[in-house]
């Protein structure tokens, strides 16, 4: 009795673990990929890490190959390329999703479905849209190419969110969520190709699955305040007549607390943090080095505040969900929509020199 | 049978016990016919002539004037061993036991004396268990030292030694030793009563009877650990365990041993604990190193290709280019390799042994990378594993390892990680299950004991060890005594 029921608990291993055994010299790994719309019809184009020794020359870099298919749907295109490709495509370690204008207006939602469903994706790879050009010439670049392991333009994006606060690294999945929740507005880095040279655009801005606008690059930075996405960043302003000062801002934290006044919505903005200072050309005492930041990072938040108030009429920065957790009450009698437009804020800035 | 007829007795043993190394001599007087009888091989010659003989003899030129023969060899003898047998039966026992008979004619009764030969070394360093700070010396193949070796380290009378001979052929002396006052005395009776069950021809190590004496014989790991230290020895016995001593061999066992003892060494306890303690840890990571390195490895680069990081994916890739193998067949071959390396290392003289480690590790290490027939990622993980198993002294952990670590290379290949995992529960379930004489032999994890915690992963300060093992110390549980 006991050794049927090991040999069934054996037979039956297989259906739990899925079995799903393959060598590592078979897989072709995919890091980028890029998706084009072109009359009715999907361009794919995807760029494989090149695992074969260099014995060339000495170098330790491995140069991607890209590959680039047409079909009717993302999967029949990724069939198209598994054409020319010898080896299985693999699809788990993707970093970077890169899609154009067409594809952003047009399939955005169905390119999520397909990256979602797929069990084989990791789900947590960049996206960034392609502005000028097609998403496929921003794959083919050499700067994109030629770049593992050293560093590239996704780093650059990487690096300028975490210290400077000057982009915004969108993760695929973030960009899923945001696309499906209500009081959400889903946000996209675009890249665009300037003399040969990959540069770091405007946000894009999507309302109702399409792009409204893109917010000019001053704005990133309140942008990045408003949604506590910096951890550090640099904060530079006048001082004098036309000198200059930089201090660096650390352990920033936002929180917004949401109110109601006249039964119009209304805002408190608590920032905090800790000034280091870098460069201080006026020679200011510590009282005004903060006075002089604290105006400074006012005057970044209310523009972008403004900008998407008057001219987009946006909620950008989800404040929507925050009456709707907080305020619920509120939330539902309005059409916050509506109501975001008459919105007042203040700022608070609690900043400590170190 | 009766031995009062000196030509009919001694014609017997010379049909019986023919050999070159039978020795009679016969003397005679008008009135006395006595015969002294001993193998030559195992006896001491000195002994024999010096003391035996001589005396014999002695009495012999002096003319014995007394009726009573036996009654004045018995006193005139000068040896420390001496004993009367009356049965033909006991001579032949004595006579292998390396005694030297003596036979008076017209007598139902025979001397006999002790002039055993030392066949064995003297005592050394254990050569399977080295330390660096501590005692030196090692148990040897004789029973008599390996028991004064334990007697000079505890000076008591507590200390009892219950002597078996167990092996129908062999006779092989085993001595079950225990503090009457600490340890527990059914688990001594019950250890007695399992080796009074053995009927075997011969015990010629205490191997045999690790395996005789425990009733669940299929785990791969050992559950009753042999030792060739006294000091280990000692403390085991000081924790109210039984040890058996065995003549003829250096190895003794301890009983009940735990899992957590293959971790420990006699030196942890001669050395600043907070140093222990960091080793200790180290040969956990070790242990889990060595039998999980190439099954994780095999897991990640053949189903769980999602879980590394891109750089190390491209990095094992590009090094698996060009090799033939499937990466399961490859680790095999080195493992293979690797043992069969050790293997000869170990039973190859030691003239040879350089030769062979040089020629292996350039093949195994570089050449065969080169050829293209392993990558060099594995060669790594191996040398790992490898690496990681010697840190124990004992060889039945190494192999018990050995064999755990191919079964999980197995269940990576088919499962992934999902095998190891599932591999490893079943693992600490057969671990938790087994029990020893009704001791459990995962303590004091499973069953959890918290107060025992105090040396096991780490080892506390001397002052803190107040306890012995609760387990098997029944009585006397105090090491260290209050102060008042």
């Amino acid at each position: 009795m006991k050794k049927k029921i090991l040999i069934l608990i054996i037979l039956l291993l297989p259906l739990i673990s899925g079995c799903n055994y393959k060598e590592l010299n078979n897989l072709s790994i995919i890091n980028y990929i890029a998706i084009d719309y072109i009359d009715n019809e999907y361009l794919t184009t995807v760029k494989v890490l090149n695992t074969e020794k260099n014995t060339d020359n000495q170098s330790d870099t491995f140069n991607g190959v890209t590959y680039s298919a047409k079909g009717k749907t993302i999967t029949e295109s990724i069939t198209n390329i598994s054409l020319s490709i010898p080896k299985k495509i693999y699809l788990s370690h993707i970093e970077l999703l890169v899609i154009s204008e067409s594809v952003a207006n047009n399939k955005l939602n169905d390119i999520i479905d397909y990256f979602i469903k797929n069990n084989e994706v990791n789900k947590n790879f960049s996206v960034l849209l392609s502005r000028n050009s097609s998403a496929k010439e921003i794959l083919e670049e050499k700067e994109l190419l030629s770049s593992y392991p050293y560093g590239n333009i996704l780093s650059s994006i990487e690096n300028s969110s975490n210290t400077s606060g000057i982009s915004s690294d969108i993760k695929f999945i973030d960009l899923a969520y945001y696309l499906n929740t209500d009081y959400k507005t889903p946000i996209l880095t675009t890249i665009k190709l300037d003399n040969d040279k990959l540069t770091i655009d405007n946000l894009a801005i999507f309302k109702n699955n399409k792009i409204i606008s893109y917010l000019d690059n001053q704005y990133n930075l309140g942008y990045n305040f408003m949604t506590d996405n910096i951890n550090q960043a640099i904060i530079n302003y006048k001082c004098d007549n036309d000198k200059y000062s930089s201090v660096r801002l650390n352990n920033t934290n936002t929180i917004i607390r949401p109110k109601i006044k006249n039964n119009k919505p209304y805002i408190n903005i608590y920032i905090t943090g800790d000034i280091y200072l870098i460069e201080n050309t006026c020679n200011n005492t510590n009282t005004e080095i903060r006075n002089n930041t604290s105006k400074e990072i006012n005057n970044i938040i209310s523009n972008v505040l403004e900008y998407s108030k008057d001219n987009i009429n946006t909620d950008i920065f989800n404040i929507e969900e925050i009456f709707y957790k907080f305020k619920n009450k509120y939330y539902n009698s309005i059409n916050f929509k509506d109501k975001y437009k008459d919105m007042k804020y203040k700022i608070i800035t609690r900043l400590e020199m170190r | 049978m009766n031995i009062d007829n000196l030509d009919k007795t001694l014609n017997k043993i010379k049909i019986e016990c023919a050999g070159p190394d039978l020795n009679i001599k016969l003397m005679e007087t008008k009135k006395i016919r006595l015969a002294t009888i001993y193998l030559e091989t195992i006896t001491s010659t000195s002994e024999m002539n010096d003391v035996i003989l001589k005396n014999i003899s002695d009495d012999f030129r002096h003319e014995i004037k007394f009726k009573d023969v036996y009654n004045y060899l018995y006193n005139s003898i000068s040896c420390g061993s001496i004993n009367t047998i009356s049965s033909y039966k006991e001579i032949i026992e004595y006579l292998y036991n390396g005694f030297a008979v003596v036979l008076i004619d017209k007598s139902d009764k025979a001397i006999v004396c002790e002039a055993r030969a030392t066949l064995d070394r003297g005592v050394s360093t254990p050569s399977s268990e080295a330390i660096i700070r501590g005692p030196k010396d090692g148990f040897t193949e004789n029973f008599n030292k390996n028991l004064g070796l334990i007697r000079r380290r505890i000076k008591s009378p507590d200390l009892k030694v219950i002597e078996k001979n167990c092996g129908r052929l062999s006779k092989t002396r085993i001595g079950v030793m225990y503090i009457s006052t600490i340890a527990d005395k059914h688990l001594v009776d019950d250890i007695i009563k399992k080796i009074d069950q053995i009927d075997i021809d011969a015990i010629l190590d205490s191997g045999y009877l690790r395996e005789l004496i425990i009733d669940d014989n299929k785990s791969n790991f050992p559950t009753i650990m042999s030792s060739e230290r006294p000091d280990k020895a000692s403390m085991a016995l000081l924790d109210g365990r039984v040890v058996l001593i065995f003549d003829n061999t250096p190895f003794v066992l301890i009983i009940p041993t735990f899992f957590i003892d293959y971790f420990h060494t006699p030196e942890d306890y001669y050395q600043k604990s907070n140093n222990v303690s960091f080793i200790r840890i180290i040969r956990f990571i070790a242990f889990f190193l060595s039998i999980l390195t190439p099954a994780i490895y095999i897991a990640l680069v053949t189903h769980n290709q999602k879980n590394i990081p891109t750089g190390f994916l491209v990095n094992f890739a590009s090094q698996r280019i060009g090799v033939p193998f499937p990466s399961f067949v490859e680790a095999l071959i080195m493992m293979i390799a690797f043992e069969i390396l050790r293997e000869s290392d170990i039973r190859l003289p030691s003239i040879g042994g350089s030769s062979v480690s040089i020629l292996g590790g350039i093949i195994i290490g570089d050449a065969a990378v080169s050829a293209g027939i392993v990558s060099p990622i594995m060669v790594i993980v191996i040398s790992i594993t490898a690496i990681s198993s010697l840190i124990f002294s004992q060889v039945d952990v190494i192999s018990a390892i050995r064999t755990y670590r191919i079964i999980f290379l197995i269940a990576a290949t088919i499962f992934g990680i999902y095998g190891i995992i599932l591999l490893s529960i079943l693992l600490i379930i057969r671990l938790t299950s087994l029990e020893v004489f009704n001791i459990p032999f995962t303590y004091p994890f499973a069953p959890f004991n918290l107060k025992e915690q105090n040396d096991t992963l780490i080892r506390a300060q001397r002052k803190k060890l107040q306890f012995r093992n609760f387990i098997t110390a029944k009585k006397n549980i105090r090491r260290i005594k209050k102060e008042s």
